[in-house]
């Protein structure tokens, strides 16, 4: 039971305060102020605090602060589940979430409060439903919707299809799918992999007319081996599935993504809409989608991943006055893709004085006092390809010599039509009443999560 | 100061972050900045102090500033005074536990101290003040004393130095060397200027009370200043508060006077007794205003304080006693608590405490004082005033008032009833009364102290007993049972249930009931004691055994392991066929030996020392006597737990002389005193004869062999395991306790010592002894050991005399006694002693054994050269490295009387006495021998 949501800007004012049950007061705002957002000491910042009885679950985003307060043993999940969902709320109704729109709508986000929760318990939190009758003059002016009869709201809010309305029509029928992956690891010191994972997401945008039925295939162990397994007992001969043709055109320049190649996915879960029950029984994913834009699944791989970038660094203290760095990046790539917005940061001694830096290869690196860091910005980093860099760092000498702690290298980049983990969409069939054509396309995206190397 | 633009730019910079991840980001570029431009090494002095100033703030915020250390010194190595002030600033902030750069810095502060700007002393002596490490006050106390000391400083400079010292001397009392200077300070107390004799003061004051010798003058000085102050008058307006004059400055010589005893002169004596007097005058009528009322209260308080310390003048403390009891009337709250406190003070010194009682129900009416800390004056007060005609009244005004008091005042309560009631009680059924209704009362807030102690008393006192008893009893059989009230009835039940076992109403079957009937509502701790007492009722009462088992029976699946091993161990020796381990085990306990008690000691630990320490503490005269060493006075009427404390004091005493005999024979614990025998017997063997037993114990034996080649020898140590276990952890060594005169070391080339030795086994050691000078003490033999896991040391004297060191030189017969003659009249060393020697008479080889002896001891015997033939007398050179020594030995036997005279000459003194001494062993011995 959430007993209290607060909305705080940066500076730790309350923005948006309201409260659902009686056994926390108004005043509790400032308790998590003081003891979370303007505490200096709590470097780590856990997202679950308790200050003697009462427990604050927060979220950061953008400029903001979400939180929640409860007194209950309260499962985390969930409230950090209403949290998220709160906050794509807030993204879709506003477009952008920030102070200045929250701001800017008070009234809307009390009233959308004010239907999300009751006495601290999560209701109906679907936008689409939300729209129908969580209305203000705002947003009715960006979009105009008519406003529908009552009975219509009540018959989707407790329909099947609570997602969706049923009077959708699309001229031109499109859905997009993209699959975004963030990879997160970590390197020893020796080049030993200690911790690989990757974190996927499919978010979907559809565009369909009428209540279309989508079936959703992809190259994942479980359901290739079903695949196979079925064929076999049909007597015909081991047919690898294709993926249709008409998946779009941009699928067809995927070189990372390994074809054929099965995946292990550690676990995942779906949006309301999957239909569990048939996923279970005969592991096809099967839905109506929403409106819009969803997420329709989650996933998670820890087998197998493709790194794409092998980083070698070579640090060498010399005494007690000068550090010296090689760092060799190379891409693990097909050559046809490439890496955007890539940014290593190679952290330096607390004590830094003057950096001499030197680019073989791409990017450019400078040293930024600010981050004790050497930051090497590379903007497009083909695939194949290698570049190093070669830094001697001054050290002023300090009163108490403290041995520097030797913090790992971060990287950050973006590679478009790569998937870290080999995953693939097989097809993606879509069926309605009216048999329309529709078009579909994919889009691959892998992110780096927390990618790190020590040294 | 001129501003430093980057300086107000970077504050505003990070004034201006949003977010702590922001100002972050900026420190950490500042500091990278400033890194940057130190490491540059034409920086002018404006950047240096602006980028220090620049540190110092960021290190306010909290930031680790890691560097910078040097430029901060260089600022104080500076010229300018504002370089050198921020200088001194960042290094007090800094760097307080830098070591690398705390040279530089003394030795700056000390050119600064010796600077003829009087800023830069004062910069200096600040930052003395502020810093104050070890480093500054062993190398700049010096310094700092000539700054007082000096005629050219000014007065400012003075005070400063005046001060800085006292800091120093607080900090380390140790390192300042106070006595080398202190009695040079004492005669600024004189000083004409108000302001320097009131920080002298201060620093005086600390000094009192660590070197009262070094400081005696103070007190005539101080005696002097308030009589200029108080009586003529003598003083500048500027030090006129609010029309008291230097209020701060008689307060402190007021204090300062409490740390010495009351001046011996009669005129000085006078002196002071009219300046007190004048004080106390002064207040007769109430001032207006507040701030006047203050300075002159406070005056006037200390004024009484030290009155009360003098203890001189009865007139002019009863005429305090009136004051006081004016002031605790008051109506204001300040004013009521000075006077309590004082008040406090007075009944702590005077003798007659009639005055204070008259007060006696303004006090207890002060006890519902609103002030918390009121109140608790007026329970010190009130603890101070008791004696032994009020104490009853006293005591149950505070046990009808602990109801009400809350919570923090009660444990002091609690502590300070159980000691009054103890102190002052006359009659045993009021201390027990009084004592049962105080757990009852207030047993939450008490600690364990006080019913251990009522337990104490009551097992000490007989007379008490059976009251307590039936007390108990009643106390278990009432409707509600406090849990102290419970513990101290169960344990009083279980030792002296008996006593009161024949009357009806207290048989053992009831106490038992009573006792049972509240044990489930208990604690466990009290569920222990009472468990014990069950187990004590089996061996008091054997008729209700059966039932006393089927409790401790129950108990002996109780959770808690505590109560279930008490009640198994229990059943176990309750279910014992024998009948002998019970009685044993459940013995009556002995009454508790008399130590301070744990009251006192827990009352007094809740004083706490931060400051000038007092010169009293609350209590009564006796308590405040004892602590200026003073015998306390008798009380009127003696308690009956008084007297019988006493007595046992008494027998306590004269226990311990009873130990200590012949420690250094054999310091092993076993050492009985046949065993001391035995072994003397075994030492004093070894003084003649080349081998035999130094020592024969239960776990080892330990054999010598020795060989001696003046004035070397060498000396064979085996050790027997006669314990059944095998020995572990063996070493053997030898140490002298003058090695510059016999040196004693393991042999070379032996092999070493087994690291087992099984029983019967023997183990051998050799040891070389050198004999450099004449030696008087035997050098010691070290044997340590494990067996069956217990580690044992011995320490074993070895026999080595300088006697050992002689050889026998023959000389013609009518030579001898020329020589004796010589030496005689020379008057060296001569050495002579009656021995007895009963043996002589029974034992016919007694003269061959005579002659056996001394040959032993190294000596030529003369045959032939004493006229008389019973006589010996023998010829020996004593040699050591320094030197060699020539001795004569003559011994008379009186066979009829049993006597011996050992006549020993020698061209040195310590030699005589040595083999004299020897000799007197050898022959004590055996006369030992004889009578056993």
């Amino acid at each position: 039971m959430i007993s209290a949501v607060f909305i705080y800007n940066q500076k730790g004012e309350v923005l948006i305060s309201r409260l659902y049950r009686h056994d926390v007061k108004r005043s509790v705002a400032d308790v998590f102020r003081v003891h979370v957002i303007s505490s200096p000491t709590s470097v780590v910042r856990s997202p679950v605090t308790t200050l003697g009885s009462t427990s604050f679950f927060h979220i950061r985003y953008d400029n903001l602060w979400l939180c929640a307060v409860t007194k209950n043993n309260s499962s985390a999940a969930l409230v950090f589940e209403f949290l998220y969902r709160l906050l794509g709320l807030g993204v879709s109704y506003f477009g952008r979430f920030d102070e200045e729109a929250v701001k800017n709508n008070f009234v809307l986000i009390y009233e959308l409060l004010d239907e999300v929760l009751d006495f601290g318990y999560p209701q109906n939190i679907e936008v689409d439903t939300l729209k129908l009758y969580v209305t203000t003059e705002s947003v009715r002016s960006k979009n105009v919707v008519e406003a529908p009869l009552p009975q219509s709201i009540t018959m989707q809010a407790t329909g099947a299809t609570t997602w969706r309305r049923n009077d959708i029509a699309y001229k031109k029928n499109e859905a997009f799918v993209d699959v975004i992956e963030s990879v997160n690891l970590i390197l020893s010191a020796k080049g030993t992999v200690l911790r690989a994972d990757v974190q996927g997401q499919i978010v979907m945008r559809s565009f369909l007319s009428g209540m279309p039925e989508c079936k959703f295939g992809l190259n994942d162990k479980l359901v290739l081996e079903r695949d196979s397994a079925t064929a076999a007992a049909r007597g015909l001969s081991a047919l690898t599935p294709v993926a249709p043709r008409g998946l779009g055109s941009r699928a067809g320049g995927m070189g990372g993504v390994g074809d054929g190649e099965s995946v292990e996915i550690a676990d995942c879960q779906f949006h309301q809409c999957v239909r569990l029950g048939r996923f279970d029984t005969d592991r096809t994913i099967s839905f109506i989608p929403p409106d819009g834009e969803f997420e329709l699944m989650r996933y998670r791989t820890t087998e197998n991943v493709n790194l794409p970038f092998k980083v070698l660094p070579v640090v060498r203290e010399m005494g007690k006055t000068l550090v010296e760095y090689e760092v060799l990046i190379k891409s693990n790539f097909s050559s046809k893709l490439s890496a955007t917005n890539m940014v290593v940061s190679i952290p330096t001694p607390p004590n830094a004085t003057k950096c001499r830096i030197k680019v073989s290869g791409v990017g450019k690196a400078k040293y930024h006092p600010e981050e004790n860091a050497i930051v090497w910005r590379i903007s497009r980093f083909q695939g194949l390809q290698e570049t190093s860099l070669t830094a001697v760092v001054d050290l002023a000498p300090m009163a108490k010599p403290v041995p520097w702690s030797r913090p790992p290298i971060a990287l950050d980049f973006q590679v478009l039509m790569f998937t870290a983990s080999g995953l693939l969409v097989r097809f993606l069939k879509v069926f309605e009443k009216s048999n329309y054509q529709s078009v579909k396309w994919v889009r691959y995206m892998t992110k780096a999560g927390s990618y790190e190397i020590r040294i | 100061m001129a501003p430093m633009k980057g300086l107000t730019v970077f504050i505003a910079d990070l004034r201006k972050c949003r977010s702590h991840e922001d100002e972050e980001k900026r420190v950490n570029k500042e500091l990278a900045n400033i890194r940057t431009k130190f490491k540059e090494t034409n920086i002018n002095g404006y950047n240096r102090k602006k980028y220090v100033c620049k540190l110092i703030y960021m290190s306010l915020l909290g930031y680790d500033v890691n560097f910078g250390h040097r430029e901060a010194v260089e600022l104080i190595t500076g010229t300018k005074y504002s370089e050198k002030q921020i200088g001194y600033l960042a290094v007090s902030l800094l760097m307080s536990e830098d070591t690398t750069h705390a040279q530089t810095v003394v030795s700056a502060l000390r050119r600064d101290l010796h600077d003829t700007n009087e800023c830069n002393v004062c910069l200096a002596l600040n930052a003395i003040s502020n810093i104050c490490t070890r480093e500054m006050a062993e190398g700049l106390t010096q310094d700092i004393v000539v700054q007082l000391l000096s005629p050219a400083a000014s007065m400012f400079i003075k005070k400063k130095a005046a001060l800085c010292l006292l800091r120093l001397l607080r900090r380390f009392p140790e390192a300042v060397n106070a006595p080398q200077w202190a009695s040079r300070v004492v005669p600024y107390l004189g000083h004409r200027d108000i302001g320097v004799t009131q920080s002298v003061a201060s620093l005086v004051t600390a000094l009192a009370q660590q070197f009262p010798e070094e400081t005696r003058k103070a007190a005539s000085f101080a005696v002097r200043r308030l009589n200029s102050l108080v009586i003529d008058n003598e003083y500048t307006l500027d030090y006129v508060y609010y029309k008291v004059p230097a209020p701060w400055l008689q307060i402190k010589l007021l204090r300062l006077l409490q740390y010495y005893p009351a001046p011996e002169s009669t005129e000085m004596r006078s002196v002071l007794l009219s300046i007190l007097r004048h004080i106390i005058d002064l207040s007769q009528d109430t001032p207006r205003e507040l701030q006047q009322m203050n300075a002159q209260y406070s005056i006037l308080f200390e004024a009484i304080n030290l009155g009360i310390h003098l203890d001189v003048d009865q007139g002019l403390m009863q005429e305090c006693a009136v004051l006081l009891g004016r002031f605790i009337t008051s109506r204001e709250t300040n004013v009521r608590y000075l006077g309590l406190e004082t008040m406090a003070h007075l009944a702590a010194y005077i003798d007659r405490l009639d005055s204070i009682k008259t007060y006696q129900g303004v006090i207890i009416q002060s006890l519902r004082d609103r002030d918390v800390s009121v109140r608790r004056r007026a329970l010190d007060l009130l603890y101070s005033m008791c004696d032994v005609s009020s104490a009853k009244t006293v005591v149950s005004e505070l046990l009808r008032h602990m109801a009400l008091a809350d919570v923090g005042l009660r444990e002091e309560m609690a502590l300070k009833v159980a000691i009054l009631t103890e102190k002052f009680a006359t009659e045993y059924s009021w201390y027990v009364d009084v004592m049962m209704r105080l757990v009852s009362l207030a047993g939450d807030h008490m600690g364990d102290e006080v019913w251990h102690r009522i337990v104490q008393v009551i097992l000490g006192n007989e007379e008490l007993q059976v009251y307590a008893c039936k007390i108990s009893l009643q106390t278990l059989k009432a409707p509600v049972c406090h849990e102290s009230a419970f513990k101290v009835s169960a344990y009083v039940l279980g030792e002296f249930g008996h006593l009161i076992a024949n009357s009806d109403d207290s048989a053992p079957i009831e106490q038992l009931k009573a006792l049972q009937s509240k044990m489930p509502a208990m604690s466990q701790a009290a569920r222990a004691v009472a468990l014990t007492t069950v187990g004590k009722f089996i061996n008091l009462f054997p008729e209700i055994k059966t039932l006393c088992l089927r409790v401790l029976d129950r108990y002996r699946g109780a959770l808690d392991a505590e109560l279930q091993q008490r009640a198994c161990e229990y059943y176990a020796l309750g279910t014992l066929e024998s009948e002998d381990l019970l009685p044993t085990v459940f013995e009556e306990m002995p009454p508790f030996p008399e130590r301070q008690s744990a009251l006192m000691s827990r009352l007094l630990k809740r004083e706490s020392h931060t400051e000038d320490q007092r010169t009293w503490v609350f209590g009564g005269r006796d308590i405040n006597r004892e602590r200026r060493g003073l015998p306390a006075s008798q009380p009127e009427a003696e308690s009956p737990a008084v007297a019988a404390k006493e007595e046992q004091q008494q027998q306590q005493q004269q226990k311990p002389t009873q130990q200590s005999l012949s420690q250094l024979e054999q310091k092993q614990p076993t050492a009985s005193d046949q065993a001391v025998a035995k072994s003397m017997r075994h030492y004093a063997r070894l003084l003649w004869e080349n081998d035999g037993i130094l020592y024969d114990g239960d776990e080892i034996q330990v054999g010598l062999v020795v060989q001696y080649k003046p004035p070397a020898g060498r000396i064979g140590v085996f050790l027997g395991n006669r314990s059944a276990a095998p020995m572990y952890g063996i070493s053997i060594s030898t140490s002298s306790s003058d090695a510059t005169k016999v040196s004693i070391q393991p042999a070379a080339g032996q092999d070493a010592l087994p690291e087992t030795l099984l029983p019967l086994a023997q183990a051998r050691i050799f040891f070389d002894v050198h004999c450099l000078q004449v030696f008087s003490t035997a050098p010691l033999l070290r044997i340590s050991y494990t067996v069956a896991g217990s580690p044992t040391v011995s320490e074993l004297q070895l026999p080595v005399t300088v006697g050992h060191f002689m050889d026998p030189v023959t000389i013609a017969v009518g030579d001898f006694f020329a020589r004796w003659k010589q030496l005689g009249d020379s008057g060296i060393g001569e050495s002579q002693q009656v021995l007895k020697a009963a043996f002589l008479a029974s034992d016919s080889a007694a003269g061959e054994w005579l002659r056996s002896v001394v040959g032993g001891m190294g000596f030529a015997l003369i045959q032939g050269a004493d006229p008389e033939p019973t006589n010996i007398v023998g010829v020996g050179i004593a040699t050591t490295q320094a030197g060699r020594f020539g001795c004569l030995v003559r011994i008379e036997p009186k066979i009829t009387h049993g006597l011996v005279r050992v006549t020993l000459r020698a061209t040195n003194a310590e030699v005589a006495q040595a083999v004299g001494g020897s000799l007197r062993m050898v022959f004590e011995s055996r006369q030992q021998q004889q009578q056993q």
